[in-house]
């Protein structure tokens, strides 16, 4: 298991150096050394590499990494292996609570916007879970989902269509994207995506427990509200934050979990947690670099990668289910 | 009778639409514009706003009996076109023709179909035959799927198209003239089949073994009526974009209003009304930025589906 960990975060890094690399232009690996070396304000080459693509390449990574754990903790949660943060409308209220928010009050601080979208997330997650209803939500829980997260885009369109000098502004809230990122940012909401991840390491036990049956759980000493309330925290403090720092991206959520379960397939939630972080960073890190390398000049943004990517997974996941329940 | 109340009252308010618009018509005024043949007001109104409600209308309808036909032959309120990504793939096939220069509707026609046989086949098991759960399931993966590949096309056109396509997108009559009219007429004519399968679907739901005792040749049924329903909503993309949530809301509306039956014909008016009292709002609203009427169908049909997926949840837990 720690090994196989070792060997994941090893190819992240590599992943996250190719992203340094490669974009509009491609540079070569001795630029990144001389910047290491001797950083130079004045070389453009350096400046790129170190201001613009390093923030962008950690924003990735994290951004990965939250997206995974929320899926996780939805899925085991949920007991609905078809969870994620994209499908279950959770990323569509943070996004639409961050413009309203802004809509509202005008240009706001970092810290207030996400502030907004993780109460947005978490608004997302009790109001989608509850129209889902319990029980065999597999259908439910995706389509009550898409219906809250089409919901939560139209009113974001319809104040984006409303205020057509704001348009760049509120389009990155509408399609997920590493445009925008940036040191600052990323400083002020790493802290809280590893909360969300200890928060899920934390009752990781416990949801092991619940997921035997709430009965069995309770003779076990589990306390199902406690528990809840924490993997609740735990989603919308990573959903929210990664929604405030790359807008809604979906897929991430569904597909590390499930490449974590392949990797180990008989191990704890807690290594599954563990794994699945890098797993989801390497996948933002790949999806961003194949985005910034398909289209030059110009990107494809994360969303849209991963959706295209993510869809036919989830396509053939769905297949397989059916098949095993059929 | 209920068919007939509901046709006055999609007529009310395509005549209701007829009026309004930047400068509203007084019922008279608009009377002797629409009799008064080709100059001044009439001109305007029977240039601009007649083959607008008249497009709104037809693809109202096409919506709305699509709709219902899905709905009804996957057993599942919720599985509407534009939930299992036929209107999306209708509408990546539109943007792709647009693109190469080939004709829209041809375009659209090919995205539903590929997106028909697609799902099909990714929900067919060898035993069992199409379930549908299955291809509701599958059909969200689709609408992501299309939605995504259309998106990233959008980005690689000019900024000029862009803009025009992400309206478009939306859903929206902006553009609506007499060409888009004869390419309604089509859609007419193939909607005819639908309108009058109100007994056929409405046995079939009794489940295939009562169906197949009732005479019915049950897979033909279903291949054709899906193929068309198919075509129908695809043509409907083409004339106006995606305009999401109507062939959804209308299936229930349509229940609501016949005691539970599934009538094509009702739904199709339906749709109709819905379409034209969504564009009605979208040109009174805005008269700055033109809103898409997609915009509004979305606002009103989206809660319809949270309150279908609530009351599913309630039927299937207790």
């Amino acid at each position: 298991m720690f090994s196989r960990l070792g060997f994941l975060w090893l190819v992240v890094l590599l992943a996250f150096i190719t992203a340094l690399f490669i974009g509009a232009q491609d540079y070569s690996p001795a630029v990144l050394w001389q910047a290491i070396r001797a950083y130079d304000p004045g070389d453009a080459a350096q400046v790129i590499l170190i201001e613009m693509r390093l923030p962008r390449a950690l924003t990735a990574v994290t951004v990965g990494a939250a997206l995974a754990v929320s899926g996780l903790v939805m899925q085991a949660l949920t007991r609905n292996p078809l969870a994620d943060p994209g499908l279950t409308g959770v990323n569509a209220g943070a996004a639409l609570a961050v413009v309203g928010g802004l809509w509202i009050f005008g240009p706001l601080p970092r810290s207030l916007i996400a502030t907004l979208a993780i109460t947005g997330a978490a608004g997302a997650v009790v109001l989608v879970r509850m129209l889902a209803g319990g029980g065999d939500n597999t259908l439910r829980l995706p389509l009550a989902g898409v219906a809250f997260a089409s919901l939560c885009m139209a009113i974001v369109s319809f104040i984006v269509l409303l205020n057509p000098e704001a348009r760049n502004v509120y389009r990155f809230w509408m399609v997920g994207s590493l445009t925008l990122a940036d040191t600052s940012a990323l400083l002020t909401l790493a802290p809280v995506v590893l909360v969300g991840i200890g928060c899920a390491l934390l009752i990781s036990r416990q949801i092991e427990a619940l997921m035997l049956g709430t009965e069995m759980g309770t003779a076990l000493g589990v306390s199902a509200d406690r528990v809840l309330s924490i993997g609740l925290l735990s989603i919308a403090l990573t959903a929210g934050a990664s929604v405030a720092l790359a807008g809604p991206v979906s897929f991430i959520g569904l597909i590390a979990p499930h490449l974590a379960r392949r990797i180990v397939p008989r191990a704890g939630l807690a290594a599954q947690v563990l794994l699945a972080c890098p797993m989801g960073a390497c996948l933002a890190l790949l999806a961003d670099t194949a985005g910034r390398r398909l289209v030059r000049p110009g990107e494809l943004p994360l969303s849209i990668l991963l959706a295209a990517i993510g869809a036919p997974i989830f396509m053939l996941l769905v297949r397989r289910m059916l098949r095993e329940s059929a | 009778m209920r068919h007939f109340l509901l046709f006055l009252l999609t007529l009310t308010l395509a005549f209701l639409a007829l009026s309004a618009g930047r400068n509203w018509l007084s019922p008279p005024e608009l009377l002797e514009a629409l009799l008064g043949g080709p100059q001044g007001v009439g001109r305007m109104v029977w240039s601009l706003r007649v083959p607008r409600v008249l497009v709104g209308v037809v693809a109202g309808c096409c919506f709305g009996v699509a709709g219902i036909v899905f709905q009804s032959l996957l057993r599942n309120p919720l599985a509407s076109p534009d939930i299992i990504g036929l209107s999306q793939s209708a509408a990546l096939g539109a943007v792709v023709a647009l693109m190469a220069g080939l004709p829209i509707m041809f375009g659209a026609w090919v995205g539903g179909l590929s997106a028909i046989l697609l799902l099909a086949w990714l929900a067919g098991h060898p035993r069992h035959g199409i379930e549908p759960r299955a291809v509701v399931l599958q059909g969200l993966g689709l609408a992501i799927l299309s939605g995504a590949a259309t998106e990233a096309l959008i980005l690689r056109a000019g900024d000029n198209d862009a803009g025009m396509m992400m309206t478009w997108l939306a859903g929206t009559l902006n553009g609506a003239g007499w060409p888009e009219v004869h390419d309604a007429l089509w859609l007419v004519l193939m909607m005819v089949p639908l309108l009058l399968s109100g007994r056929t679907i409405d046995r079939l739901e009794l489940g295939d073994d009562l169906a197949r005792a009732l005479g019915l040749r049950v897979g033909f049924l279903r291949a054709t009526l899906g193929l068309n329903a198919a075509l129908v909503v695809a043509g409907a993309v083409a004339l106006c974009g995606p305009m999401t949530f109507v062939a959804l809301a209308a299936g229930p509306i349509a229940r609501l209003v016949c005691y539970g039956r599934p009538d094509p014909i009702a739904a199709a008016l339906a749709g109709a009304s819905f379409v034209t009292i969504a564009d009605m709002l979208a040109r009174s609203f805005s008269s700055m930025a033109l809103l898409p009427g997609g915009l509004y169908t979305a606002l009103i049909g989206a809660p319809i589906l949270i309150l279908a997926v609530r009351r599913q949840a309630r039927r299937e837990t207790s």
